[in-house]
């Protein structure tokens, strides 16, 4: 896949304009993923990932393979950018910037491999059987990247219960991964 | 935060964590790419002459409208524009102040809505109190009840742990008496078998002086043996020669009596009788005494020769004399006497 992303930077590096839209599809969407896990509103996440990428097209000559692969160079620069608005965020205690920041992490190590995928899918299948309201805490918590309190609000429960609800749902879980041989 | 971040080294938390990442980015609804794609390398050499005759020509229409207004030449307010005026200041004014009054009214209906949602959240907040409480109440008296159950589980298991000890302190001292005792039968024995060696020795030494000592004896008996052997055989000669030399006869029986008489078998018979002890001996000299003085008795030229012989091969005289001789219990002057008579009374068979 990092090979794709070079023969993609190389051929738009050579103006080749087919080749962008597959290296936006491919990442853009990750990009967009993090701003709305630091507690950016839907409509600005879609102009700051705009803004990631028009920078990202003026300053590609200045990517340089040797230092990193492009997903961590762009890693850097969708940082930079959420850091130039930081103040816009709409609500900044609702969202866990750990879990934003597990983003581009996971961004930098991804789950391509095909096991990575087969315990993507086993863990889906298992937050999926449960309830559906455990299962609403479940992906507020790991999906949309809440904290406690943004899911309290969401959901217009105490935080307590929540903590509670999302402990009993992990609970679930752990138990499910461990049945499918995800755990120990 | 520490609680986050103690969740986030358990594997389960790690793996939901990725899994939330993963599934955020692929239901992200990305936006049509808006990057002209001309920011990107140089345009080509073809149109780059009309880029620039573009530029020149709005620079120079730019100039042209500048001079223009500076000049008075267009007027510096666009043409048909209006005028203010009071009227239009004061329905302004009014447009103005009635959307201030929409806005507090709207700004009402918002406080009256929060003010509920509020004692809404209020009482929900209320009752999930007191099912937290309920819920810590039931947890506490389940932990009350596990701390006991767990409590008498270690008191029984302490308890089986100290009868075990017990036992097993007993049994290692059992063990170690008898290990002691072994250790010491098995000094015993060790001192047991020293002495027994040397007893064994002791007797060994003992056995090869008597095995010494006998290989002289056996050595002295033999030749004791080997002269009597040869007196004996003298003797055997010497009488064979008295008593079997005489052929068949009168002569043969006068022979006889003289040697009987010669020899005083008959009176030696009286006084060796008294010396044999064996009661069946003491017949035997009695049936020979009196075998003897009938054959002193015989007149020469009579028949009683022949019936004498008939008694001596009845009896077995000669098979008894040698059966008492072979015992070797007299002594050896009986054995002497009995081997003289037994050597006459083969001569009297020869002759009869």
């Amino acid at each position: 896949m990092d090979a794709g992303d070079s023969e993609l930077v190389l051929r738009c590096l050579w103006g080749d304009r087919a080749a962008f839209d597959p290296l936006y599809r491919a990442h853009a969407g990750r990009v967009k993923t993090y701003f709305l896990r630091c507690g950016f509103p839907e409509a600005f996440a879609d102009d700051l990932t705009q803004d990631v990428f028009v920078r990202v097209l003026k300053s590609l000559h200045t990517f340089n393979p040797a230092r990193g692969t492009f997903r961590q160079w762009l890693a850097a620069v969708t940082r930079n950018v959420a850091r130039r608005r930081w103040e816009r965020r709409a609500d900044p205690e609702s969202f866990d910037p750990e879990l934003a920041e597990e983003t581009l992490a996971t961004y930098d190590n991804p789950g391509a491999a095909s096991e990575e995928g087969e315990r993507m899918n086993a863990l889906g299948e298992c937050v999926r059987a449960l309830p559906p309201d455990l299962a609403r805490l479940v992906r507020l918590r790991y999906v949309e990247g809440r904290t406690t309190r943004g899911i309290a609000a969401a959901v217009r429960m105490a935080e307590a219960t929540v903590r509670l609800r999302l402990a009993e749902a992990t609970d679930m879980l752990r138990r499910c991964m461990k049945s499918k041989g995800l755990i120990d | 935060m520490n609680e986050e971040n103690e969740q986030a080294r358990d594997p389960a938390e790690g793996l939901l964590r990725r899994w939330g990442a993963e599934e955020a980015a692929r239901r992200a609804e990305v936006p049509d790419p808006t990057v002209p794609m001309r920011w990107i390398g140089r345009p080509p050499a073809r149109w780059r002459w009309l880029l620039h005759a573009a530029a020149l020509l709005f620079f120079i229409l730019g100039a042209s409208l500048f001079v223009a207004v500076a000049t008075g030449w267009l007027p510096d307010r666009p043409f048909g524009a209006p005028s203010p005026s009071d009227d239009s200041a004061v329905s302004g004014l009014r447009a103005e102040l009635k959307q201030a009054t929409e806005d507090v009214r709207a700004s009402r209906s918002a406080l009256e809505a929060a003010r509920r949602r509020v004692e809404e959240q209020n009482r929900e907040f209320q009752a999930e109190v007191a099912r937290l409480r309920r819920t810590f109440e039931t947890e506490k008296a389940d932990l009350a009840a596990e701390a006991e159950r767990r409590a008498a589980a270690l008191n029984k298991l302490v308890g089986q742990e100290q009868s075990l000890r017990e036992t097993a302190v007993g049994q290692l001292k059992q063990r170690d008496a008898r290990l002691a005792r072994l250790g010491q039968d098995l000094a015993q024995a060790g001192r047991s078998l020293a002495e027994l060696r040397g007893q064994v020795a002791a007797q060994a030494a003992r056995l090869q002086e008597a095995e010494d000592g006998l290989v002289t004896v056996r050595r002295d008996a033999e030749k004791r043996i080997s002269a009597i052997q040869a007196q004996q055989a003298a003797m055997r000669t010497s009488l064979e020669q008295t008593y079997l030399a005489a052929t068949p006869g009168e002569d043969a029986l006068g022979m006889y009596q003289s040697a009987v008489r010669r020899r005083r078998l008959i009176v030696r018979c009286q006084h060796l009788r008294a010396q044999v002890p064996n009661e069946a001996t003491r017949r035997l000299l009695d049936t020979l005494e009196v075998l003897l003085t009938r054959l002193e008795l015989m007149q020469a030229g009579g028949g009683d020769l022949t019936s004498l012989v008939r008694l001596i091969r009845t009896l077995g005289l000669t098979r008894q004399i040698n059966e008492v001789i072979l015992t070797g219990e007299e002594e050896p002057d009986v054995r002497a006497w009995l081997m003289e008579t037994q050597l006459l009374l083969k001569g009297v068979e020869r002759a009869g």
